[in-house]
Order: structure tokens, then C-alpha cells, then sequence
């Protein structure tokens, strides 16, 4: 549980960390709790760690004028949940799962975002929100739509010179109803199964917008692009849910482990979806 | 020093210990730093079964900061003491292979240690072991006990054939199968008590050193049994006796059992110590990871049960088969848990008359396995308690009336039960000591509203759950043990197990207490100041309990199996009394009054009738410590010891019951409330033993619902961290609702009965009990542990198919 020799050094501004960035063997370190773990074993042997983790501009959660809300890169989980971000009934009911008080305290927004843990909760959310990551390098800014944003199991859209600076949320909306429900893993406290449902009623009984995204299931948090076609202009009767949320994990290729085999995950992925939904739709009255 | 000292005995004075251990002021293994102290790291297999070719060390000799790299042909010692063989005496053949302090020929599970290095920084040390070259012809493995004595499974150790350890048997076999043979009912089932992983919060480790100016040894070590590692790693292992070995256990957080042994490491930083020279210290201490292979587990039954009566209720045999696993080689005291420990209490709190076990103690590539909270007794809580439930299933009888009837009656004390401790190889017998079952099982039943079981369980299934009421009516062995029967060879382990305690009055009158027992979280140094206060009528400021040295503690066999509160207490009880007869005699001499003149109240000694002639033992102290003045024969000092030798076990017993409910679509089961009626007999201090059952039950509960050690087909530990290896939580658990009856024990003056593993011993069999009601509708009549939310899907899914 040492890890192996490496050299440290602390960026001062967001320039002088994109200057390091993108050398081989260099990695950025943001809370650490993702990656020191991964030193501790020896899975991950940087030569050299640039740590962020004082840029006071990648910090904290402004609304901007057009309604949206952005999240600096370095906020931590603990910051999220008593900013404007709370909000949003998705991160409301997320949050306080997260691992446990060090990890929220310590664990960073960005590097949820960065890192991509196939189970991670974060991304799910942000999937299902429709946001938008922000990313810096030399070369300028680039922004990604969170949806395709998530490649596989800690595999990204980001640049190896790249940075995440920023997460912008849409605005919030009144005809929204939202919902993050999960099955957790009980040592590692990371989902089994979560599911982050947004469902949308623009005018009437019918919804006219789902966004569901799960995360936990398959290689990385994915839209569950079947199951929102299935509710689009649909009552949110109990029958037409369950019959929709059956598409849980259609095209995926279900993850299997010694907490759940993936007979038991792509089930649950089907009962949670299900229960989220109704949760969603709940709440919207 | 005033006679009214407040007598606080029994009461829940706040423990001495926390401000200390929660201000992180403790003083652990690991906080020690010695002057030239060096570090020393293992190379552990990452091999589950292999042999081993080479170890080529050259390139690690040459690293930064490493002064030696050690690989097992280094090392002169013999293979690693086992000290408890299963009914050695009765010529049970037991096939024995230790860990030998490292590995020389092969390897026989993740995590036996092969070479190690000593080098100026934990991080140099570490960083060389990377260098080290081990040559291994990978075997196959076997991990499943039961699998590996079957004809063609793979071979651990050419001395074992069918990886069999010993076959072991207790009970009257004939009398058994008969009473099987003329039964109305008999239900037979598979029980599955699987693997645990020990998680104390302090890892453990050790610094040794050797002294070469002197000649002698010491070893600083996070251990429950610091005398007796004196013998096995001196004496036994490295041939250095005792007055050349001093054993150092500093505060210890926590150990579960896993302290107990002698492990390999203790002799390899003495030996570096020796081995680098310049009198070095050398520290090694476990990470999490190292402990999750390399220190015992707990637990891995798999038990054949036969329960057999009739239709009215009466149980009259029981007859098990256990194969338990004991790991890749054996540890200390590995066969002695899942015979002695288990199968002496499989009858539980029941009369029934006629019980046989056979237990077969195997070999498979994994971990080894030892005491582990409990151990033994929770395996036995298990099985008899799940057989119960499954006969009263079988014959349609309510639980509780099933046990009611079986319960030994209380005026059946002392009992003696057929596969018990009374029928113990040499001859002497040992007895259920006291009980009186019904009333506790009575204010549980009530507490849980168990006769609205139903009403309950229809109300649950309305919200989509499932529930269930699990009730564990247990007894504990405490006060492990009279050394007539635990040092008998063939059923102990040849050691004796008495405890010691010293008392001495200095010039003040400050008192201080050594003890030979060891304690690791406890609160020893505040339950037996409230004990001494009480016997010498001093406040508890004005005395201090030290232990866990060998140079300046009497000796003592440590603290485990629930045996601080009945057998070391006595001894400071019987030291006290020595004390308080001398200041008596003392006494006597400065007021010129007889001995029997002198009465004693508190620390108060006057002659009768005149009250005013008094004495504090303050004063006598004083005097006794000066010696100006004594009697013809009388010795100066007020300081004495007493030993003591319990002449038999403690029995506490009680009622838990567990509520669970469970999710039907999702197999997610949750500890709604728990119930729990403890007779321990008196209490030192009520909060400590309310504790002291938190936790236990807390560590039940994991075992049934979260917690399990999970090895590949290769052997490799899956469950191999924390984030795969599911450790209770607080906010998982209810309150607990506790309540007691109180039966003084009549072993010990004090009326005590221990209570360390009451609550991991009774809460595991409880809450598997609801979880298996709960399924009972569904047609489900067994369901092994753990019950995740996977499993009891899975059950619950097949369920519903076969009935669909
Ligand atoms: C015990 C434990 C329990 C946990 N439980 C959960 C859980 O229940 N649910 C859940 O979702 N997560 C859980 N986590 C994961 C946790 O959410 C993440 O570890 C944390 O959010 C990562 O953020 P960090 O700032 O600590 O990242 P770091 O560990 O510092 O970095 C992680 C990775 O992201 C990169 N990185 C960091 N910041 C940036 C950036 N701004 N731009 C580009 N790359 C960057 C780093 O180079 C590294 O590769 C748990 C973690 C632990 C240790």
C-alpha cells in the first residue's frame, strides 16, 4: 500500500497546469480519491503528479445569465450539495450515497467526470441532465455534450492534454420531473444498478421527453435510448412503464461480478428503471 | 482516605481508556519509534498452490536503503507451533503442516509469506520486494473443504491423504443413530457457515529487537497473548527462553481472536534484528490488503445436520457431519475450534439426549483459519438453531413452543449435556454451570410482539415486503477455562489457563494492579479498577491497571474467549483478599488489637467496639512500606499476588430476535428491528457490556446479511479489500433494544460471567432464522448465508418458477 516513486509538483494557474499536462507519465491529481488508491496497489505508476487541487478558478457554482448553471471542475461533492445544484432533484437524491463524508469532502466533480468508473453515479446524472463538459488545453477551450462524453470503462471523449474546467447544467424546469435511484454495492458503496431518470410533461398528460440514463450496468454510464423512445407520448401508466423500462439494457453487454452476475444486474437495471420512473413522474405531480 | 469512597461496582462509570484512545493519544505497535529502527517487508504468493523453483535476491540485495533480503533457507527455526491437535490423547491422528516462518519448497495459499526484506524505509522495503525473483510450478488449488476430501482432488501435503487433517468424533454415535432410526420426524439439511475475514481496526505488526550487548530479545507486538508468545515464539519456534525473550503488547485496537496466535512475523523481525546487527530494532507492519490473506479467518463450515423427535415437539437426537476448513496449513490453535469449541455445545440450551458429531478438519488453498469472535460457538448457534427452526417447520409447531419445551429446565443445574464438556477424554467433567431460559425468551417474544407475527407479515406483504421474525435462544462458553480441562492433553491445548493478578499498596496508598491478561478495546483498566475500588474501598483515581509486559506483569494466558471478566477478575479479587488480610494482620499490630478483633469496612480496619481505633489502609500502607515497625514474621510492603484457576466455565444465555423484511422484486433484505435479552450473570460496568453486545451483534449481523470471504476456483481472494469485503455499517443496523435477565453465575465470587462474544454468537443464527421465515411462504426451506440482495433474488426467482 506504497506507491511507487514519483515526482509532485503544484500547479499554480489552470496555464501553468495545461503547460504540464499531456507529457507521458504525467497525470493530474485533483482529490486523489480515485487515483491515489490506484498508486497504493501500484495499478497506476505516474512518474510525475501535477496537482490542481488549489486553482481557485476551477472552483465552485455560478448560475449564468441564460438560466444555466455551471460547476467548476474542483468542486467537491460536499460544495455541490449545499450550492444551487441542489436544486436539481437528481444530484439532490444522488449525492448523499456517494461514498462516505472523507470521499464527498475530498472527491471532486471533475475527476468523477474524468475518471469514468463503469459504476460511478456522477455521469449517469449528468447524462440524464443533458450537460455539458468543458474542456481546456493549450489549443483552447472544447466543449463535449455528456452524451458520448462516457467511451467505456475509464474511457473518456478527453484529450490527453485536456482538462475539465467546467460542468454546465441546463436550467431547471418546472415541467420536469427527476429521479436517481440505486442498488448499491454494500462494501464498496458504488451502484450495482443507479439510474438517473428526468421525465418531461411540456403540456398535458403525456410525456413528451425522457432522458434515462443508467449507470453501474454496462462498460460506462449509457442513455437508455430504448426505454426513453418507449415512454415518449406515453400516460406513465404502470403497465407501459414496466413495458418500457424492460428495454433497460438493450445493446449492452450487462456486467457480471461477484456482488451481482450480469442475470441479476440486467434485472435489476429493469426493476430500478422502473421504480425511477415512477419516482420521476411522481414528483412531477 | 475516606471510608465513604463511593462503591462503584456495578455501575457505569465512563471507561478510563477513551480519552486517551478517541483523542488519538493510544499508543499502538505503530506508533513506536525506536532509535536505528529499520523496516521490514514480506513477499507474499500471489500463487494460491505452487511449488517453488528458485528466489533469485540478487537484484534486491542492491537496491536503495536494503540492508538484508531474507528467503526461507535463511531461517534456522522449525515449522510454526500448533498446540491444540483435535482428541490427540484419544489417538485421533492429527496430520499436521504449519507455516514455516517463510516458505522453502511451496506455497499453499495467496499470501504466505516466501522471502522478505529489511531495509532503512518502509518505502525502500517495499520497493525491493518488486526485486525479488520467485521461480514458481503453479498447481492447480482447492478451496471448498468438502470438495478437497473427495477421491481425485488436488493434494495439499503428502502427510494428509485426502487434505484430511483429522476426523474427529464426539457423542454417543449408537445411541444416536438409534434414536435417529426410531424417530417420528427427522429432517435432515445442508448448512452452509461461511468464510469471515477478521477486521480488528488496527492491522497488526510488530518491531523486534535484539540486544547484543546482552544477549536478549524484545519484541513489541499488537497481540491478545504476550506470555504466551514468550513460549511458542521463544521457547517453541526460535529457542530462546524465557528469560531471554521479553513480549511487549502496547494498546492493542482491536483483534477479534486474530491476536491470539503465533504468527511467522514475530520471529522474522527478530531475526532481522539479530541478522542486520548494530542492536537495530526491526518493525514490520501489515497493510489492510496483507491482513485480508495473511491473518487467520474465521469460520467455513459446510454441515450435514440431522434433527430428529417427535410430533409433539420433543427433540431427541441430533447428528452432524462438519467439515471444517482450516486453511493451506494450520494455524496455532486451528483444530481445536471446530471440535472442541463447536461440537462440546452443539445441544445448545436444549435437553436432548442423544447427540453425535463427526468433524473432519481439512486442508484447502486458502487462508488459515483460527479463532474468530465466537469461535466454534457461533457455528454451533448456527446449526442447532437453524435445525430447530427447520423441525418445527417440519412438524408445524411454533418456534418458540418447540423451544420452550426443549429447553433445559432450571433445576436441571449444573447440567451435564451428552456431547459436552462433561464427557471430556480424561475424565473431568464440566457442567452448564446455571440457567433459567423461559424468562428471557419470554421478554424477547413480548418486546417483538411476536404474537402478531402474522398481522405483521400481512401488513409487510401489503407494501410489496416480505417479513420475517428469527429468534436465536443461545448459550455462550465463558470463562474459557478450568486448566483440568483445557490443559488436558487430547481435548485442550495442553497448556493450562489460569490468570494472575498483583496488587501493590505503595507508600500513598496509590494502588497499582498488574494483570496477566491483555486486553484490546475492552476497558480492563476501568472494569478492574471498579472491582479493586470495591475490594479495597479506594477510589478508582487512586489506582492504575497495567499490563502486557512480560517483564513486570505476573504471567497470564491473555484475553479471548470470554474469559477476562470471570477468570482474571477472580484472580484480582483473591489478590485483594490477600491484601486486605495483611492489612488486617497490620493492623492488628499498630492498634495492639487481635486479628480477629479487627473488623474492615472499606479501606477502613478498626477494633470492633471501638470505633475510634482506627486505621486507613492509607496509613498501614505507610507503615508496612517503611518497615520501622512489624511484627515478628511479617514481611514489609503491602504487595501481593494470587493466581487463580477457575474450577469451571461460565454459561450466559438469552433470547435475540431479529425482524427483517425483504424486498420480493429485489432480494434487498433489511434488519428492521433487533431484539436482544442477555443474562450474563452480574455486571462489572452495564455500559461496557452493553458494548460489548452492540458490537458482537453488529459483527452477527454482518456475517448474516453483508460480510463473506470469497476465493476463485484458483484460490485467488476475490473478497480481497474493503470495497468487495461488505463490513457492517451503523446506519445499516436499528437500535438495538436490549434487555437482561440476571442469573449470578456460581462459578466466581463476583457472580460474573463474560460477555465478549455473546452477541456475534446468538445475532448470526437470529437473523438467519427471519430471513429464512420471511421466505417461508414462498415454499423456501433453507437459504444459506449471506443473504445478499443476489441470493435472495435468486431464491425467491426459483421459487416462484417451480411453483409457477
Ligand atoms: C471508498 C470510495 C467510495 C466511493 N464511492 C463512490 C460512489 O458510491 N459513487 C461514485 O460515483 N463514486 C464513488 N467513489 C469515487 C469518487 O466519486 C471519486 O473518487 C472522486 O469523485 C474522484 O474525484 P477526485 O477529485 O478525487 O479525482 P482524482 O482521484 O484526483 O482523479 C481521478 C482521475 O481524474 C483525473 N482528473 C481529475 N480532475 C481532472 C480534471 N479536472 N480534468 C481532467 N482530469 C482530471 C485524474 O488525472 C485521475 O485520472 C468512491 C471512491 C472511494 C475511494
Amino acid at each position: 500500500m506504497i506507491p511507487n516513486t514519483f515526482d509532485y509538483q503544484r500547479a499554480t494557474s489552470l496555464d501553468e497546469a495545461l503547460g504540464l499536462v499531456g507529457t507521458p507519465g504525467t497525470k493530474v491529481i485533483a482529490g486523489g480519491m480515485s487515483l491515489l488508491p490506484l498508486m497504493k496497489l501500484r495499478l497506476a505508476n505516474p512518474e510525475r503528479l501535477v496537482d490542481i487541487g488549489r486553482l481557485a478558478e476551477l472552483r465552485g457554482v455560478r448560475q449564468l445569465d441564460d438560466g444555466r448553471l455551471a460547476i467548476g471542475a474542483l468542486t467537491t461533492y460536499d460544495e455541490l450539495a449545499s450550492s444551487p445544484a441542489q436544486h436539481y432533484g437528481l444530484i439532490r437524491d444522488a449525492l448523499p450515497d456517494i461514498g462516505d463524508v472523507q470521499i464527498r469532502n475530498r472527491g471532486t466533480v471533475g475527476g468523477a467526470v474524468a475518471h469514468c468508473d463503469p459504476a460511478s453515479d456522477l455521469p449517469a446524472v449528468l447524462l440524464a441532465l443533458d450537460a455539458e463538459i468543458v474542456a481546456r488545453s493549450k489549443r483552447g477551450e472544447q466543449v463535449y455534450a455528456a452524451d458520448g462524453f462516457f467511451r467505456g470503462a475509464f474511457e473518456t471523449a478527453l484529450a490527453d492534454d485536456e482538462l475539465i474546467t467546467e460542468i454546465r447544467l441546463p436550467g431547471p424546469r418546472d415541467d420536469a420531473g427527476s429521479a436517481f435511484l440505486a442498488l448499491s454495492q454494500r462494501a464498496s458503496g458504488y451502484s450495482i444498478v443507479g439510474v438517473a431518470v428526468v421525465v418531461i410533461k411540456e403540456n398535458g398528460s403525456a410525456i413528451t421527453q425522457a432522458n434515462i440514463a443508467l449507470t453501474g450496468v454496462g462498460d460506462a454510464p449509457y442513455r437508455a435510448r430504448a426505454v426513453e423512445a418507449a415512454l415518449l407520448g406515453n400516460e406513465g401508466t404502470p403497465e407501459s412503464i414496466a413495458a418500457a423500462a424492460a428495454h433497460a439494457t438493450d445493446g449492452v453487454t450487462v456486467a457480471g461480478d461477484i456482488h451481482a452476475d450480469s442475470e441479476y444486474r440486467a434485472a435489476m437495471a429493469i426493476t430500478y428503471t422502473k421504480r425511477a420512473i415512477e419516482a420521476a413522474l411522481g414528483r412531477l405531480g | 482516605m475516606a471510608t465513604d469512597v463511593q462503591d462503584v461496582l456495578g455501575t457505569s462509570v465512563k471507561r478510563v481508556e477513551d480519552p486517551r484512545f478517541i483523542t488519538g493519544q493510544g499508543r499502538y505497535v505503530d506508533d513506536i519509534k525506536l532509535t536505528g529502527m529499520a523496516h521490514l517487508a514480506i513477499l507474499r504468493s500471489p500463487y494460491a498452490h505452487a511449488n517453488i523453483r528458485s528466489v533469485d535476491t540478487s537484484r534486491a540485495k542492491g537496491m536503495p536503503g536494503v540492508l538484508a533480503v531474507i528467503v526461507g533457507a535463511d531461517i534456522p527455526y522449525n515449522p510454526l507451533p500448533m498446540v491444540w491437535p483435535a482428541g490427540g490423547a484419544s489417538g485421533i491422528q492429527n496430520n499436521v503442516s504449519t507455516p514455516r516462518v517463510l516458505a522453502t519448497d511451496s506455497v499453499k495459499w495467496t499470501g504466505e509469506g516466501v522471502a522478505a526484506v529489511v531495509a532503512e524505509t518502509p518505502e525502500q522495503a517495499v520497493d525491493a520486494l518488486e526485486a525479488i525473483e520467485v521461480d514458481y510450478e503453479p498447481l492447480p488449488a482447492v478451496v471448498d473443504a468438502e470438495k478437497a476430501t473427495q477421491p481425485g482432488a488436488v493434494q495439499l501435503h503428502e502427510n494428509a491423504p485426502n487434505n484430511v487433517v483429522f476426523d474427529w468424533s464426539v457423542g454417543d454415535k449408537d445411541g444416536t443413530e438409534k434414536a435417529l432410526a426410531e424417530a417420528e420426524v427427522v429432517v435432515r439439511e445442508r448448512l452452509v457457515n461461511h468464510r469471515l475475514i477478521p477486521n480488528p481496526m488496527e492491522v497488526r505488526g510488530d518491531i523486534g529487537w535484539y540486544n547484543p550487548g546482552t544477549d536478549e530479545y524484545t519484541i513489541w507486538m499488537s497481540s491478545q497473548t504476550p506470555h504466551i508468545q514468550r513460549l511458542l515464539v521463544g521457547i517453541f519456534l526460535m529457542g530462546i527462553p524465557e528469560h531471554k525473550l521479553r513480549c511487549i503488547a502496547p494498546d492493542v485496537g482491536g483483534a477479534f481472536g486474530t491476536k491470539i496466535f503465533c504468527y511467522a512475523d514475530y520471529a522474522l523481525v527478530l531475526f532481522a534484528s539479530k541478522l542486520i546487527g548494530g542492536g537495530r530494532p526491526v518493525k514490520w507492519i501489515e497493510s489492510r490488503r496483507e491482513s485480508y490473506g495473511s491473518t487467520i479467518h474465521g469460520r467455513d463450515h459446510i454441515t450435514y445436520v440431522e434433527i430428529a423427535g417427535k410430533r409433539d415437539g420433543e427433540v431427541t437426537g441430533v447428528k452432524v457431519k462438519t467439515y471444517a476448513n482450516l486453511g493451506g496449513r494450520l494455524s496455532t490453535i486451528g483444530p481445536g475450534i471446530p471440535t472442541t469449541l463447536y461440537a462440546r455445545v452443539l445441544s445448545g440450551c436444549y435437553k436432548i439426549p442423544n447427540v453425535y458429531a463427526e468433524v473432519t478438519g481439512v486442508y484447502t488453498n486458502t487462508t488459515f483459519v483460527d479463532a474468530y469472535r465466537g469461535a466454534g460457538r457461533p457455528e454451533a448457534t448456527y446449526v442447532i438453531e437453524r435445525a430447530m427452526d427447520l423441525f418445527a417447520n417440519e412438524i408445524g409447531m411454533d418456534k418458540a413452543e418447540l423451544r420452550r419445551k426443549n429447553f433445559i429446565p432450571k433445576d436441571a443445574f449444573p447440567y451435564d449435556n451428552p456431547s459436552g464438556l462433561g464427557t471430556a477424554v480424561n475424565g473431568e467433567k464440566i457442567y452448564v454451570d446455571s440457567g433459567d431460559y423461559e424468562p428471557a425468551m419470554d421478554m424477547a417474544l413480548k418486546t417483538a410482539g411476536y404474537a402478531d407475527l402474522e398481522a405483521k407479515r400481512a401488513e409487510a406483504k401489503s407494501r410489496g415486503k416480505l417479513l420475517g421474525m428469527g429468534l436465536s435462544t443461545y448459550i455462550e462458553v465463558c470463562g474459557v477455562a478450568p486448566s483440568k480441562w483445557i490443559g488436558a492433553v487430547g481435548e485442550g491445548w495442553g497448556a493450562a489457563m489460569w490468570e494472575s493478578s498483583n496488587i501493590k499498596v505503595h507508600l500513598t496508598g496509590k494502588i497499582i494492579v498488574t494483570m496477566g491478561t491483555q486486553p484490546q478495546g475492552q476497558g480492563h483498566e476501568t472494569t478492574y479498577a471498579q472491582i479493586i475500588s470495591h475490594e479495597l474501598g479506594v477510589p478508582m483515581d487512586d489506582i492504575v491497571i497495567q499490563h502486557s509486559d512480560t517483564q513486570g506483569t505476573p504471567f497470564g494466558y491473555g484475553s479471548y474467549g470470554s474469559r477476562t471478566s470471570s477468570v482474571g477478575s477472580t484472580a484480582a479479587v483473591k489478590a485483594a483478599d490477600k491484601i486486605r488480610d495483611k492489612a488486617r494482620r497490620y493492623a492488628a499490630h499498630m492498634l495492639e488489637a487481635s486479628y480477629d478483633d479487627i473488623e474492615v469496612e472499606g479501606a477502613e480496619y478498626r477494633v470492633k467496639g471501638s470505633p475510634d481505633k482506627k486505621k486507613t489502609l492509607q496509613e498501614i500502607a505507610f507503615a508496612l512500606d517503611l518497615g520501622f515497625s512489624l511484627p515478628v514474621g511479617m514481611e514489609p510492603y503491602l504487595d501481593e499476588t494470587a493466581y487463580y484457576d477457575t474450577p469451571n466455565c461460565t454459561w450466559p444465555f438469552g433470547t435475540h430476535i431479529a425482524i427483517v423484511e425483504i424486498d420480493e422484486d429485489t432480494g434487498e433484505t433489511e434488519l428492521k428491528r433487533y431484539i436482544a435479552v442477555d443474562d450474563v450473570g452480574k455486571k462489572i460496568n452495564p455500559m461496557i457490556v452493553d458494548g460489548q453486545l452492540h458490537g458482537g451483534i453488529a459483527q452477527g449481523v454482518g456475517q448474516a446479511l453483508w460480510e463473506t470471504a470469497i476465493y476463485g476456483d484458483d484460490g485467488q481472494l476475490l473478497s480481497g479489500s474493503m470495497m468487495d469485503y461488505a463490513l457492517p455499517r451503523a446506519s445499516w443496523l436499528p437500535n438495538f433494544e436490549l434487555d437482561e435477565t440476571v442469573t449470578p453465575s456460581p462459578v466466581n465470587p463476583l457472580g460474573v460471567k463474560g460477555v465478549g462474544e455473546a452477541g456475534c454468537i446468538a445475532s448470526t443464527a437470529a437473523v438467519a432464522n427471519a430471513v429464512n421465515d420471511a421466505l417461508a411462504p414462498l415454499g423456501i426451506k433453507h437459504l444459506d448465508m449471506p443473504f445478499t440482495a443476489q441470493t435472495v433474488w435468486r431464491a425467491i426467482q426459483s421459487a416462484k418458477g417451480a411453483r409457477a
